[in-house]
């Protein structure tokens, strides 16, 4: 439910970074809010357990230039990942126009990424949404654990399981919130197949 | 943050009780009758911990190795002095040893102890500088070999760094089981619920309830709300923590009460100390202003009952 402003020439997209617990939401947001030029950006909130795990959410507003002359505005939140919050991430959801699924490659969490996005499908059907035919990126993160002692799953793994889930394969990034790659290819991906499907509906409206 | 119930006070802070559900359920079985709701105050971050750990441990490793080098050279360089990097070296080799626990790295456990021991051996004179050396850099060698490439060299690793000794911190809370911040024995909770039911619950008040500022539920008297008493305990502590929010965009640093006038029904949130919230539901018959005043008290009386954060 992106918001269109025809006489200011703006348009508001809503992304929701989605994923298990502990899988780096927060960290992608944290990374843009450090590296990303300050007058792109508004002020970044967090609603957390002191300055910890997300209680509701994580939120930072960007400004992405101008596309056909409409100035771009994107509103990035995340979600808290714990089973217990799903009350507060279906609240999250609302409204939303994009999702980046964060999953996290370690191996142990395999069962948590596909639940997940299970999760993911079933809180947005009941706000009549479609997965299927929402703008979605599957960021695999935490991708600088290869190589070291803890197990990761391989990208060709990763994309089975979870596209299986999905009726169309999503477009994936490899990703390491923690240290950068693949944090703004995620953000440019996302902000691209959001903006291209509001103006899709913009037109067919 | 994370909430903790236990058999007895004090247990839990001790490093041996790492084991958190075992504790949970020991809990939940010791009185029968509190079962079903009560089996909802568990660790409400079950399992998060250990992806925590997991996903630091090459950093870990690294940051092991580089005290290590450190330990080997003040020892060689300076052998009357008690080297410095020791502290951190046993800090993050029981760090380590946990988290090789959480991967069931046999290999790496048996290192680690090995670790341990020849250290104590070198502390304790047994052995002379240049033998430790010998004995030791290549351990350290394999450390790094298990930790993988090394990443958080290059610039644009800054929030990692930044990071690692928060993380620090927060590991080793992690391995002495001392994570769960709040630990509420059992006796605590059952006097909380006599107090809560027996002077609190009047005509009027259909529901009360105590949850931590994370929206676990530590307590729930009254018929108003049974079966999603655990998402409004949720929704509530995020309600509460969002309007913190509202309230330092504006320059204040908190609103110490929220109230919410339904049609037949209110609602009313108190912070009490820095820990927990009182979400107290009542009709529209009963005044505003009483209920306040009411409910004010019962704050003082619970911050003296329920137990202060643990770490
Ligand atoms: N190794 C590694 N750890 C990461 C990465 N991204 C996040 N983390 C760590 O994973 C933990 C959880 O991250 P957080 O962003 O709070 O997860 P959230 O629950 O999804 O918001 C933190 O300790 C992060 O430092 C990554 O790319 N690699
Ligand atoms: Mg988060």
């Amino acid at each position: 439910m992106a918001f269109i402003n025809k006489s200011a020439k703006e348009i508001q997209v809503k992304v929701v970074y989605y994923g298990p617990g502990r899988c780096g939401k927060t960290t992608n947001l944290l990374y843009v809010n450090q590296k990303m030029n300050a007058q792109f950006m508004g002020k970044m909130i967090s609603i957390d357990t002191r300055g910890d795990k997300t209680l509701f959410f994580d939120f930072l507003p960007l400004s992405l230039g101008k596309i056909r002359g409409f100035n771009i505005r994107v509103q990035l939140y995340t979600v808290p990942g714990q089973v217990l919050y799903n009350e507060s991430r279906k609240m999250v959801l609302k409204g939303v126009d994009g999702v980046v699924f964060v999953a996290d490659s370690m191996e142990v969490q395999l069962e948590s990424n596909k639940e997940s996005l299970q999760n993911l499908r079933e809180n947005l059907a009941d706000d009549n949404l479609d997965m299927d035919e929402l703008p979605l990126v599957l960021q695999l993160n935490k991708r600088d654990l290869e190589g070291s002692v803890i197990p990761v799953m391989s990208r060709e793994a990763m994309e089975r399981d979870l596209n299986s889930i999905l009726k169309n394969p999503a477009p994936t990034v490899l990703a390491s919130a923690l240290q950068g790659p693949g944090v703004f290819e995620t953000l440019r991906e996302i902000s691209k197949i959001t903006i291209k499907s509001v103006h899709h509906k913009l037109r067919a409206s | 943050m994370a909430l903790l119930i236990t058999d007895k006070l004090g247990e839990s802070g001790d490093a041996k009780t790492t084991d958190v559900a075992q504790c949970e359920i020991m809990a939940v079985k010791g009185l029968p009758g509190m079962m079903s709701q009560d089996s909802l105050y568990q660790d409400i971050f079950k399992g998060s911990e250990k992806v925590e750990i997991l996903g630091k441990l090459p950093s870990l490793l690294w940051a092991y190795s580089e005290a290590s080098r450190k330990y080997v050279q003040e020892l060689t360089s300076k052998p009357n002095d008690q080297p410095e990097s020791l502290d951190r070296v046993q800090k993050l080799l029981g760090i380590l040893d946990s988290a090789a626990d959480h991967l069931g790295n046999e290999d790496l456990k048996n290192r680690l102890a090995q670790h341990i021991k020849i250290i104590a051996q070198i502390q304790a004179g047994h052995l002379r500088a240049e033998e430790f050396e010998t004995a030791f850099l290549p351990e350290v060698t394999k450390m790094e070999q298990l930790a993988g490439p090394r990443r958080d060299s290059s610039p644009d690793a800054l929030l990692e760094k930044a990071m690692l000794d928060r993380e620090l911190d927060k590991a080793e809370r992690i391995k002495t089981g001392r994570s769960a911040d709040i630990v509420v024995s059992v006796d605590i909770l059952e006097d909380v619920r006599n107090y809560l039911s027996q002077e609190v619950m009047t005509e009027g008040i259909s529901s009360v309830l105590v949850i931590d500022s994370a929206g676990s539920l530590i307590c729930n008297v009254g018929h108003k709300i049974d079966l999603d008493v655990v998402s409004l305990a949720a929704v509530a502590a995020a309600n509460f923590a969002a309007t913190e929010q509202i309230a330092r965009l504006i320059g204040e640093t908190d609103f110490v009460l929220l109230f919410y006038k339904g049609h037949n029904e209110s609602f009313h949130f108190l912070r009490v100390g820095a820990e927990y919230i009182i979400v107290t539901i009542f009709n529209n018959q009963l005044s505003l202003g009483l209920l306040r005043l009411k409910i004010a008290e019962v704050a003082q009386v619970l911050e003296k009952k329920l137990p202060k954060r643990e770490v």
